[in-house]
């Protein structure tokens, strides 16, 4: 089943710079795609355009037959609620709040869990990428690698269909690096990843590898 | 985890702005409650002071031209609005009265007058401090002397404002006064103690400068202890006629010896309570204008946790509620802050205040710090909005983040 269709997308920033150029792709169901390229390549752009962050200059994106490029802005965020989950490079966890607390944080949203069951779940997620026994240490307690392991667990959180990751290894050594990329690729067993990186290594874990330049996107899986 | 537990973490993120913003909203509601609880304050007191009997009462002075002492008494007792007339009591007191003015060729000047007050027994003069006069001679004076105004009274002090009357106890001021013919009088009095003047108005024997025999009456008065006042008490029904029984005595020929002048007390009262309305205003404006450019400045350095929560699905009325929850605790920190200062410090910290700083003895005797319960609901009203409206102002600021454009540099 295709899941994300995107057709003749481009982002121009001020009608001058061309970040995204024209790209048309499909992202296939369980399938971890690496998008590799340079700095200043576009590669994150195409990633906050997926992750509706961004709002395209032109073209569309399906995801799940739902052109997710005409959604206003609650549906937008109902959209990366129930259906996006987002790894930083930075992590980008709540420094006030403990590992468990930020893997709660987007079930907040989620009425229909009860707040025990928001704690099970979140234990149960913490587990899954080994950090359960660091469940109540707050980010600045916690080694980067095991950052960024909290920041997965978070995106699995609502149980989303895709996992968008911009250099989710960029500021990890790289005992670590391979960690997340074999958790990653461990997700696209259910999941579709996308993950952006300079990073060659991810071609040892990535189904599909593409290349991004100058606003294009090239490789296998293109249309 | 509830929307408290996040608020509070998410205050901990800007510890240092939190705290300026608790600070500059409790420091506001400080001087709120301080100038409204005052007003207040000054408020009752006029109301307290209104409802004492003397208060409702003139003082009328028997004249032989207007027929036997009981023909008088008969035409007050008459007169509508008056419940009761009787004469005014003993014993004597000697005492210095505050200030009073009386126009002396077409220009005002001011007076102390040196008095033997017969006062109604149900009325006291406080004593501050020292003891009532007992002997010719002694007299008390008020807290807040200010020889500094009087040209006709010779001192053995320094003629400076606002002395502490405490400080003339034991000493003999020479007295130099004139009277109706302009004919100079000189006596000697002895102070024995200090009363609170605010609670005894100027008014209560300003009509001895009046009477023709008032050198020969208080001659007779310093000597003769026993001497029988010749003044009626007349009591009034209600405080706000004593213009119109004054007027039916102006019309049957008497003239009012005493007049009240509590109108320019009240008037003070309600000069004070529109200023601290217009005070109010403008702090809570000024509040206002500070934590708006501080709440804003806040969503500024917020920038990258809101658009951590746009990434996660938080819609922005989402976020806007967690904020508001947020500048709601600082509104009740910042007021639960102020009432604790205002109640633990400024009760017992504004007399000396008022005395050491600003040498205003009278005040904090006649007007006791209270709370009132009415001003600090008001204040915590405030406490609250001003956080309110200033995240309303500031709310377009919010709606503009883009997290694709805080996040990444992509």
């Amino acid at each position: 089943m295709t899941m994300i269709e995107i057709k003749d997308l481009t982002k121009q920033y001020a009608k001058k710079v061309t970040a995204v150029d024209h790209v048309t792709a499909v992202f296939k169901d369980k399938t971890f795609y690496g998008i590799m390229g340079r700095s200043g390549s576009g590669k994150s752009t195409l990633l906050q355009l997926l992750g509706t962050l961004a709002a395209p200059t032109e073209g569309t994106i399906v995801a799940g037959g739902e052109d997710i490029t005409r959604l206003k802005p609650n549906a937008l965020a109902d959209f990366r609620q129930k259906q996006i989950g987002f790894v930083f490079q930075d992590f980008q966890l709540h420094p006030y709040l403990t590992a468990l607390q930020n893997v709660m944080l987007p079930m907040q949203l989620n009425a229909g869990i009860s707040r025990r069951e928001q704690k099970e779940k979140a234990m149960e997620l913490l587990r899954k990428v080994s950090l359960e026994h660091r469940a109540d240490h707050y980010p600045k307690q916690l080694s980067g690698g095991e950052q960024q392991r909290a920041a997965i667990a978070r995106a699995l959180a609502n149980d989303p269909r895709y996992i968008l990751a911009d250099e989710p290894t960029g500021n990890l050594d790289v005992q670590n690096e391979q960690r997340i990329f074999s958790l990653l690729k461990e997700l696209s067993g259910n999941k579709t990843v996308i993950a952006v990186t300079h990073n060659p290594v991810i071609s040892q874990y990535a189904g599909v590898v593409l290349h991004m330049q100058d606003g294009r996107l090239q490789g296998e899986g293109m249309v | 985890m509830s929307l408290f537990r996040l608020s509070l973490a998410n205050m901990r993120c800007n510890k240092g702005k939190t705290a300026v913003n608790i600070l500059i909203i409790a420091l506001a509601l400080i001087l709120f409650l301080v100038v409204n609880n005052l007003a207040a304050a000054l408020a009752q007191y006029v109301n307290g002071m209104k409802a004492l009997p003397k208060y409702r009462t003139l003082q009328v002075t028997y004249n032989r031209g207007f027929g036997s002492r009981e023909t008088f008494e008969g035409t007050l007792k008459g007169m509508s609005h008056v419940k009761q007339v009787r004469q005014a009591a003993s014993p004597l007191i000697g005492m210095i009265q505050d200030s009073a003015q009386k126009i002396t060729d077409g220009a005002y000047e001011d007076y102390y007058y040196l008095t033997f007050q017969e006062f109604h027994p149900d009325v006291k003069i406080d004593l501050i401090s020292g003891e009532y006069p007992k002997h010719p001679g002694e007299v008390v004076i008020p807290l807040n002397f200010q020889p500094y105004y009087d040209s006709y009274m010779s001192l053995t002090k320094e003629k400076i404002p606002y002395l502490n009357g405490k400080d003339f106890i034991g000493d003999t001021i020479t007295f130099s006064f004139r009277d109706v013919q302009e004919n100079w009088h000189q006596d000697k009095v002895t102070v024995v103690g200090v009363y609170d003047s605010v609670k005894v108005l100027e008014e209560a024997s300003t009509a001895y400068l009046y009477q023709e025999d008032f050198i020969r009456l208080s001659k007779i008065r310093f000597e003769d202890p026993n001497y029988q006042p010749t003044d009626y008490e007349v009591v009034v029904d209600e405080y706000q006629n004593i213009p119109a029984v004054e007027k039916q005595m102006e019309n049957y020929g008497a003239i009012p010896s005493r007049k009240t002048s509590l109108g320019g007390i009240g008037d003070f009262a309600f000069l004070m309570s529109g200023a601290s309305a217009a005070l109010s205003a403008v702090v809570i404006a000024f509040t206002l204008l500070i934590v708006c450019y501080l709440i804003s400045s806040l969503i500024g350095k917020r920038k990258k946790l809101v658009a951590l929560f746009q990434t996660l699905g938080y819609r922005n009325a989402k976020i806007f509620r967690m904020l508001l929850s947020e500048v709601l605790l600082i509104g009740l920190a910042g007021t639960l802050a102020a009432n604790l200062l205002t109640a633990l410090l400024f009760g017992p910290l504004w007399e000396p205040i008022l005395t050491r700083f600003f040498s205003v003895y009278f005040l904090p005797l006649a007007i006791q710090w209270d709370y009132y319960w009415r001003t600090v609901l008001i204040s915590a009203a405030a406490g609250c909005l001003i956080p309110l409206c200033a995240l309303l102002f500031c709310y377009p600021k919010l709606a503009k983040i883009r997290p694709a454009e805080v996040l990444s540099d992509g």
